[in-house]
């Protein structure tokens, strides 16, 4: 079998002491649509940012096609849940959508006529390259969804990670984005995002990862999601594991 | 008033040597304080600034006590020093306690102020030769600046300013999104330990000038101001230190003219008259500009209103009429007789009607602009009836408010949409439009 794009193994992630992953261990392949699906609060922004290696790991790795994901970032790209930034940010679309290009360019490097293309491109193909010189703050939030996934696309990237892209758009904007990933699928990217549409979860995505607090089960779409899997992603809420969890928060409270 | 003349020219002759320092001083620090400040208020750490002042006066006091010394860069490394001792102590409250930022910050900042104040009354008890005027750091001294301070300012604002140009593009990013700047891999946590360093050393070198008390003024003023006027990080940089440097430019000369006059109040005065006039008449985002625009657009609403309801009017009768009064407009428009007098006036004064004694006729011009907007009118009502099923009596309150912003293009679509309705849910026709009107002749 061929390297995987994300192997995640044996991970453990906690926020000041407290985990809220525990284990998690699972694989995906190259040029394939993954959904992580799970319950609020299940851990799944939390998962997606330590893939990206954005949160110290308990114990555990992430290798992004063999190597250590700190190696490999420049070819992994993200999509933040679009509350996490200040929409008033004096900056226009294109300059968001440039950062996906010259974040990482030292300050003394010009952008360059390649990178003018990439970030049109990148904006023509999210449909917004007529909102170029708008002010953020002057876009709705499926616009505003738009703009993150370009600044991605225009990094170029082999991984695709987006934390809820479907949130707050509409069906429109749903459409084009699905189209997109099949486009990036078709040229071997991996896309990873964080779903909560159950009904269409099928027909989008042909690789799930449940989880809650711990990894329920990860696989082919067909496979995996039975309902057997997802009464224990969703049902399961008080089980041992968040017990132990909610005991290990009191403890901290208490001391 | 010859007299002033004559000063205002004596002091931009420069000859006074003093007044130089001053004048350099005060418009460099302005510059670089306006431009680091953008930073810290785009990051909303408003507080940020006065902690840190008022974090540097231990430091200051605290290196006179051992040097003996007043040598500017000494206390500006001393003041430097507490600055970030007192920065590291409070993330470290932010970070490892439930202590929210403004909290954490308010208690560094009357903390530090407490020792620095407790300090300096305990050195002035020491025979210590040289120590007259320290306490001066409290609101701050421009009259006493001299070469050294000046070239100390002028070393620090180069620094400053080479830095935001360096770090401009990361800078940028990290303050927009750092979680996405950590995830392309740039190395969030210095770029923040730069940023945070250009910070204390935007506010020790305005300590001479301002004092501890008024130096966050200078740092966060001036890019509330800017913030007014542009949409651009870059922009609102150069913005923010132009109005940063004006606003010493003319502190200076105050206390120029008015020798009592302290230039540190000055500049913070002028650096708020400035954020004052960008809060009232920024383009598009000043409070005037604004009621002034919609005043405007209001205005528009009750001409056209009033174009309509003549149109209406004069179509009821099937003989034509010699005109209307203005009681007859009123019974059909609820508005004040003082308004449709206003409203008249302006619509003679573009000649679009004609008033003769009390009647009130439209002139062709008038006709042709009032039959256009009643079609506009009529066309999205029937829109709304149709479209959306809404009651014929509910249509028209909603059609109001729309009609007015139905631009050509909106006029056109609705009637691909209508399918050439010839009337209105009122059952009244809908005007032809003009073109169409002579194309049919
Ligand atoms: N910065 C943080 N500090 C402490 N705890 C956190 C932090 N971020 C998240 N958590 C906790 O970690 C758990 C998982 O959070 P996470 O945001 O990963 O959930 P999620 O699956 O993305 O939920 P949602 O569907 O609501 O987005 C939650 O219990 C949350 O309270
Ligand atoms: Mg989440």
């Amino acid at each position: 079998m061929s390297i995987p794009a994300v192997e995640v193994h044996d991970l453990t992630v906690a926020y000041r002491q407290r985990p809220v992953l525990w284990d998690i261990d699972f694989s995906i392949p190259e040029g394939c649509l993954a959904a992580v699906v799970g319950p609020n609060g299940a851990g799944k922004s939390t998962l997606l940012k330590a893939v990206m290696g954005l949160l110290p790991s308990t114990s555990g790795y992430v290798n992004i096609f063999g190597e250590p994901v700190l190696n490999k970032r420049s070819i992994i790209a993200y999509v933040p849940q679009r509350e996490e930034v200040d929409w008033d940010f004096p900056i226009t679309v294109q300059e968001v959508v440039m950062m996906g290009r010259t974040g990482r360019l030292p300050f003394w490097r010009r952008v360059s006529t390649h990178d003018r293309n990439m970030v049109e491109q990148a904006l023509t193909e999210v449909g917004i390259f007529d909102l170029k010189h708008r002010h953020i703050s002057e876009l709705s939030g499926g616009q505003q969804q738009r703009v993150f996934i370009a600044r991605a696309l225009a990094q170029d990237a082999a991984i695709y990670l987006m934390d809820e892209p479907f949130a707050g758009v509409d069906a429109a904007t749903e459409k084009a984005v699905i189209e997109l990933f099949r486009k990036l699928k078709a040229a071997r990217k991996t896309v990873i995002c964080v779903h909560h549409d159950l009904h269409t979860l099928a027909d989008y995505f042909d690789y799930v990862v449940l989880v809650n607090l711990r990894l329920v089960a990860a696989g082919q779409t067909s496979a995996t999601l039975t309902p057997e899997n997802l009464n224990k992603t969703y049902g399961g809420r008080l089980g041992l594991l968040s017990e132990i969890t909610e005991r290990v928060r009191k403890r901290q409270v208490d001391m | 008033m010859t007299g002033m003349i004559q000063e205002l020219a004596n002091f931009w002759s420069l000859s006074d040597r003093n007044v130089l320092w001053v004048l350099l001083g005060a418009a460099l620090l302005g510059l670089s304080n306006g431009i680091i400040g953008c930073f810290a208020f785009l990051q909303r750490k408003s507080l940020i600034g006065d902690a840190l002042a008022h974090a540097a006066l231990p430091g200051v006091v605290f290196m006179f006590y051992f040097t003996h010394s007043r040598d500017p860069w000494l206390l500006l490394a001393g003041a430097g020093l507490s600055c970030i001792v007192a920065h590291v102590c409070s993330e470290y409250l932010i970070r490892r306690t439930k202590i929210k930022e403004d909290s954490a910050l308010a208690i560094i900042l009357s903390l530090s102020f407490a020792l620095g104040v407790f300090m300096l009354s305990m050195i002035q008890k020491l025979p210590i030769p040289n120590q007259a005027g320290l306490d001066k750091i409290l609101f701050g001294q421009a009259a006493a600046m001299n070469s050294a301070d000046v070239k100390l300012l002028a070393i620090s604002s180069c620094i400053l300013v080479l830095l935001t140009l360096l770090c401009f593009r990361s800078w940028r990013l990290l303050v927009f999104d750092p979680v996405y700047a950590t995830s392309i891999g740039l190395p969030v946590r210095w770029l923040q330990g730069a940023l945070s360093a250009a910070l204390v050393l935007a506010v020790v070198i305005g300590l001479q000038l301002a004092g501890v008390v008024l130096v966050a003024a200078l740092i966060l003023t001036p890019a509330a101001a800017a913030r007014y006027w542009t949409n651009k990080l870059g922009t609102m940089l150069i913005l923010a230190g132009m109005f940063g440097a004006l606003s010493g430019v003319f502190a200076t000369q105050v206390s120029y003219l008015a020798p009592r006059m302290p230039t540190g109040p000055w500049m913070v005065m002028a650096v708020t008259a400035i954020f004052a006039v960008s809060l009232l008449f920024a383009p598009s985002r000043g409070l005037l500009i604004r009621a002034l625009r919609r005043h405007r657009q209001q205005l528009r609403i009750n001409e056209e209103n009033v174009l309509r309801t003549m149109y209406k009017l004069l179509e009821q009768h099937r003989s034509p009429l010699p005109g209307l009064d203005s009681a007859q407009i009123l019974s059909f428009r609820s508005m004040l007789p003082q308004q449709l007098e206003l409203v008249l006036k302006r619509l003679k004064r573009r000649s679009e009607i004609v008033q003769d004694g009390a009647l009130i006729n439209f002139t062709s011009s008038g006709y042709q602009h009032a039959r256009a907007l009643t079609r506009r009118h009529r066309l999205w009502e029937a829109y709304l009836a149709e479209r959306l099923g809404l009651a014929a009596d509910h249509v028209h309150r909603d059609a109001e408010e729309i009609e007015h912003i139905l631009g050509p293009d909106l006029e056109a679509a609705l009637l691909d949409e209508l399918e050439q309705s010839t009337s209105d849910p009122h059952g009244r026709s809908i005007p032809r439009s003009i073109s169409k009107e002579h194309e049919h002749e």
